[in-house]
C-alpha cells in the first residue's frame, strides 16, 4: 500500500517549511554571533591600542628625562661636591613626580647619595646595573618586587660621564609606580573588565588588584604565541574567571640600544559580561526557532487536512454511490475549486440519481409488456398442443388400419409362398437354360475381340 | 503498510538530525570561533634538561656528589657561588630565569615566597622528600615544604669550655655573668644579640615583641657590651674557642663540629629559654629554565646514601633521617644534635624570626642597637 495522500502533503510541507527555517536560523545565529563578537573584540582592541601608546609614552618620556638628567651639568661636574649634587637631585625629584628616587651608585655598587635612601640593595649583583656599567648605556629594568620597602619597582640605570667624558658613576632612578599603575587602573571595560601588563615570562607587572602583582598568568594563556603574534585576541581563564581578551606587545625596543623588557598589555572582560547580549540573542533565536518549528508542524497538519479532507469526503461519497446510494450530498461551504467540485459532484449525483430512477421506470414498463406477451404465447401454445393431440388420435386410428392391412397382407404372402413352391421345378429348368445362354454369349465375345480394330 | 511506516520513520529521523545539528553547532559555535582565533597551550611532556644552574654558598655542596649526578643523569651542572643572601636576592630578582636551584636561608625563603620569586615544588617529582627529617618538615617559614627543601639546619647556642666553667646552668645567664668578663664571645650579628636578650628576658611573643620589650632588650644587650671579649664573626669565634681565649661563646651550631675536633673540652648547648633557629634551603626560582633537572637533583640529594656522602664532605648534617647507617659513627658522634636542639621543650620554644624583616619596630631596634654596639657585620 502506498503513502496516503494526506501524509505525502504533510511531509512535503514539513520538509519545505523546516528546511528554510533551519537555514535561516543558522544564518541569523552565525551572523549575529559574529558581529557581536566583532564589536566586543574591536572595543577591547581599541582600548588595548590606546593603552599601549600610553605605556610606550610613559616609558619613552621617562627614558628621555633620564637621558637629559644624565647630561645635567651640575650632576656631571666632577668639581661639584656630592652634597650639592644631592640638593640638585632633590629639586629634580620634586620637579619630576614621575621619579620616586634617584640614587648615585659608584661602579663598585656603593651608594654615593640618594634622594630618599629608601631603595638600597646589592647593586653589584643586579643584572641591569651590571649591564649599564658594562655597556655605558641607559638600561631599563624589569618591574620587580623588592623587600625593603616591600613594593614593586621599575629602575633605570644611567651612566653619568664627567666634563671630560670619563665615566664617573651610575644613576639609579626609581620610577613612581603608582603613576605608572594609574595608566592601567583607569581602564574600565564594562563593569568588570580591566587591563593588566605581563612580561614574556608571564609575570603580572601591573594589575588593578595589587595582590596579583608578580603572579603568573594562567597556564592556558599561550605566552610564546601571543608574544610572537604581537597583537590579537584571546580567551582564557584567569583566577577562575573566563575572559575574552585582546593583547598587544608594548614596543619598547626602539627606545634603547640595550635590550629592554618584553611587555604585553592584556585587556580583559569576563565572558559572562561581554556575552550578555549575545546570550540573550541566542535565547531569542532558540525560542523563535522553536515557535516557528511548532507553527510549521501545526500548519502542515492543518494544510494537509485542508487539502485532503474534501478528497476523503468525495471518496466516501463515491463509495456510497458505487453501492447504489444516490442520496449522497457533499456538504461544503467552500467557494474554491473544492467547493465547485463538490457542487458539480452533487449535481452529478443528483442527475445520476434521476437517470437511475428513469431507468428503473422503463424497466417496469418493459416487464409488464413481457408479461402480456408471455400470456399470449402460452395461449398459443395451448392451442397448438390441442391440435397435436387431435392429430395424434387420427394417426393412431390410421396405425390401427395399417395394422389390419398388414395382417391381410401377411395372409396373402403365405398363399403366395405355397404357390412359389409349386413353381420351383419350372424355375430350375430355366436356370440351366440361362447357363447355356451365358456360355454362348462368352464364345461370341471371343470373336468380337479378334476383330476389334486397332 | 510496512514500507510506509519505514518512510515516515526515516523522515522524522532526518528532521531530528537536522534540528540536532542546528542545536549542536549553535551551542558549540564559540568553540569553532575559538579554534580559529585563540592561541592555545600545548602541554609538553616533561623532559629532563641537559643543564642545571645552581647558585650556592661556597663549599656547601660535595663536588663528588655533583659529579656523580652529572654522570648518572647526563646533566651538566653549573655551579655559581655567593657570599651574601642579599647578592643572591638581587641576582634572582634581576634574572629570575638564570638559576634552577638557589640556596636560600630560611628568612629569605619567607621573603622570596612573599615576593613571588619561588616556584612551588612538584612534590611528586621528589619521592625522597619522605626521608626529610620530621622537624625540618614542620618549619614555620614554609609549612609543608611548598617552596623549599631544607638542606642544612642549625641554631644559635652556647659553647663553653668545660675546663674553665663548671657552673653552667644551661641558660643565657652565663652570657651576662661578670665572672667571665672578657671571656665571652658574642656573634657579630645585631639581630642575634637582640634576639638573645629577648629570650633571656623571657618575652612571651618573642617574634613580635612590644616596643617596651624591645627597649628592655636593647638595654639588656647594652649591659653585655662591657662583659664581652668581642662581637666576632663565626670564624673568629672558632679560633677563640679552640685556642681558649674565649671560654663562653654565643655561636652557631654548625661551627661546633670543627671546634670539637680540635678542642674536645668545648661543649655546646641549646639555651633553655629557646633559641634562634635557622636553615639553608634549596629553592627553585619561579622562572628557572631547567625545572625538571632541578627536581631530579633535589630528589638525588635526598637519597640516603648521597645525603650521607654530602654531609661528610661539607661537614654538616643534611636533613635526611634515613642516612645514619651510611655515616661514619665518629662523624655521627660529633655532629649529633647540631641540626636541631635535642631537647623537645627547647625546640618548641625556639623560633625562626622570619617576619623580622617586615616588622618596623624590630628593624628600628636593630638599627639603634647596631649603632650603639658599633657592630660591623
Amino acid at each position: 500500500m502506498k503513502l496516503s495522500f494526506r501524509n505525502k502533503i504533510f511531509f512535503i510541507l514539513i520538509f519545505f517549511g523546516l528546511l528554510p527555517l533551519l537555514i535561516f536560523s543558522f544564518n541569523i545565529f552565525f551572523l549575529s554571533s559574529y558581529f557581536l563578537k566583532e564589536t566586543i573584540f574591536s572595543n577591547l582592541e581599541e582600548i588595548t591600542r590606546l593603552l599601549s601608546v600610553e605605556t610606550e609614552d610613559f616609558i619613552l618620556n621617562s627614558f628621555n628625562d633620564i637621558s637629559i638628567l644624565s647630561e645635567n651639568p651640575i650632576l656631571k661636574s666632577s668639581k661639584i661636591s656630592l652634597e650639592e649634587k644631592s640638593k640638585e637631585l632633590n629639586k629634580i625629584v620634586k620637579y619630576y613626580p614621575r621619579f620616586q628616587d634617584i640614587t648615585f651608585v659608584d661602579e663598585y655598587g656603593n651608594t654615593l647619595c640618594s634622594t630618599s635612601f629608601r631603595f638600597y640593595g646589592k647593586w653589584q649583583t643586579n643584572a641591569w646595573f651590571e649591564k649599564a656599567k658594562e655597556k655605558k648605556e641607559i638600561v631599563m629594568s624589569e618591574i620587580y618586587a623588592i623587600s625593603d620597602p616591600k613594593e614593586p619597582i621599575l629602575s633605570f640605570f644611567a651612566p653619568v660621564f664627567d666634563e671630560e667624558g670619563k665615566f664617573s658613576f651610575l644613576m639609579a632612578v626609581q620610577i613612581n609606580m603608582e603613576r605608572f599603575f594609574e595608566i592601567f587602573d583607569r581602564v574600565k571595560v564594562g563593569k568588570e573588565g580591566y587591563a593588566f601588563l605581563i612580561n614574556s615570562r608571564g609575570d603580572i607587572l601591573a594589575h588593578p588588584n595589587r595582590e596579583f602583582l608578580f603572579d603568573k598568568i594562567s597556564q592556558n594563556y599561550s605566552l610564546k604565541e601571543t608574544f610572537e603574534r604581537k597583537e590579537g585576541r584571546a580567551e582564557f581563564n584567569f583566577k577562575n574567571t573566563d575572559f575574552v581578551a585582546t593583547f598587544k606587545n608594548v614596543a619598547l625596543n626602539q627606545i634603547s640600544k640595550v635590550e629592554t623588557p618584553k611587555w604585553q598589555i592584556i585587556v580583559v572582560q569576563p565572558k559572562k559580561e561581554a556575552f550578555v547580549l549575545l546570550n540573550s540573542l541566542k535565547k531569542q533565536i532558540y525560542l523563535l526557532t522553536l515557535i516557528f518549528f511548532l507553527f510549521i508542524i501545526f500548519l502542515s497538519v492543518f494544510l494537509s487536512r485542508l487539502i485532503s479532507q474534501p478528497l476523503k469526503e468525495l471518496t466516501l461519497a463515491t463509495e456510497k454511490i458505487a453501492k447504489g446510494n444516490f442520496d449522497v450530498q457533499i456538504k461544503s461551504k467552500r467557494t474554491d475549486e473544492f467547493g465547485e467540485l463538490a457542487k458539480f459532484f452533487n449535481q452529478m449525483t443528483k442527475k445520476l440519481g434521476e437517470y437511475f430512477f428513469a431507468l428503473e421506470e422503463s424497466k417496469k414498463v418493459l416487464e409488464i409488456r413481457v408479461k402480456a406477451r408471455t400470456k399470449e404465447l402460452e395461449e398459443l401454445n395451448k392451442a397448438l398442443e390441442e391440435k397435436v393431440q387431435e392429430r395424434t388420435k387420427e394417426l393412431q386410428e390410421k396405425i390401427e388400419e395399417l395394422e389390419k392391412m398388414k395382417k391381410e397382407l401377411e395372409e396373402k404372402i403365405r398363399e403366395l409362398e405355397k404357390f412359389r413352391e409349386i413353381t420351383v421345378g419350372r424355375e430350375l429348368k430355366m436356370i440351366e437354360l440361362k447357363k447355356e445362354i451365358e456360355k454362348l454369349k462368352k464364345e461370341i465375345g471371343k470373336y468380337k475381340i479378334k476383330y476389334e480394330p486397332k | 503498510m510496512k514500507k510506509n511506516k519505514l518512510f515516515a520513520f526515516f523522515f522524522v529521523l532526518l528532521i531530528l538530525i537536522l534540528v540536532g545539528i542546528f542545536l549542536f553547532v549553535s551551542l558549540k559555535s564559540e568553540l569553532l570561533i575559538k579554534k580559529t582565533k585563540i592561541p592555545t597551550v600545548k602541554e609538553k611532556a616533561p623532559v629532563l634538561e641537559k643543564e642545571l644552574n645552581i647558585f650556592n654558598w661556597e663549599n656547601y655542596l660535595s663536588e663528588e656528589v655533583i659529579k656523580e649526578f652529572e654522570q648518572k643523569f647526563g646533566v651538566k651542572v653549573n655551579l655559581e657561588t655567593f657570599s651574601d643572601s642579599e647578592f643572591m636576592l638581587s641576582k634572582v630578582q634581576s634574572q629570575p630565569d638564570k638559576y634552577d636551584l638557589v640556596m636560600v636561608d630560611h628568612d629569605y625563603v619567607y621573603l622570596m615566597k612573599n615576593l613571588k620569586l619561588l616556584y612551588p615544588l612538584e612534590a611528586q617529582k621528589i619521592p625522597n622528600l619522605n626521608y626529610l627529617k620530621k622537624e625540618a618538615r614542620e618549619n614555620s617559614y614554609d609549612p609543608g615544604n611548598i617552596f623549599c627543601v631544607p638542606y642544612v639546619h642549625g641554631y644559635t647556642g652556647i659553647a663553653i669550655n668545660k675546663k674553665y666553667i663548671s657552673d653552667f646552668d644551661g641558660t643565657r645567664k652565663i652570657l651576662w655573668d661578670p665572672k667571665y668578663r672578657g671571656k665571652i664571645s658574642m656573634l657579630n650579628s645585631v639581630q642575634e644579640v637582640l634576639v638573645s636578650a629577648l629570650f633571656y628576658l623571657g618575652v612571651e611573643n618573642v617574634e613580635n615583641p612590644t616596643s617596651e620589650e624591645l627597649e628592655k632588650a636593647i638595654n639588656l644587650a647594652l649591659k653585655q657590651k662591657d662583659l664581652v671579649l668581642g662581637y666576632d664573626d663565626p670564624i673568629e669565634q672558632r679560633e677563640l674557642l679552640i685556642n681558649e681565649k674565649a671560654w663562653v661563646a654565643y655561636i652557631y651550631s654548625t661551627e661546633i663540629g670543627e671546634i670539637k675536633e680540635k678542642n674536645p673540652n668545648v661543649e655546646f648547648f641549646a639555651p633553655k629559654e629557646g633559641t634562634f633557629l635557622w636553615s639553608d634551603n634549596l629553592c627553585i626560582p619561579k622562572d628557572a629554565p631547567h625545572k625538571e633537572a632541578a627536581h631530579a637533583f633535589l630528589n638525588y640529594l635526598l637519597d640516603p646514601k648521597v645525603s650521607a656522602k654530602n654531609s661528610q664532605d661539607i661537614k654538616a648534617l643534611i636533613l635526611n633521617q634515613a642516612m645514619k647507617e651510611f655515616l661514619d659513627p665518629k662523624f655521627v658522634q660529633v655532629m649529633e644534635g647540631l641540626d636541631f636542639p635535642k631537647e623537645k621543650e627547647i625546640l618548641e620554644k625556639s623560633r625562626y624570626f622570619t617576619n623580622v624583616i617586615f616588622n618596623e619596630d624590630f628593624q628600628r631596634a636593630i638599627n639603634i642597637l647596631g649603632a650603639k654596639l658599633e657592630i660591623e657585620e
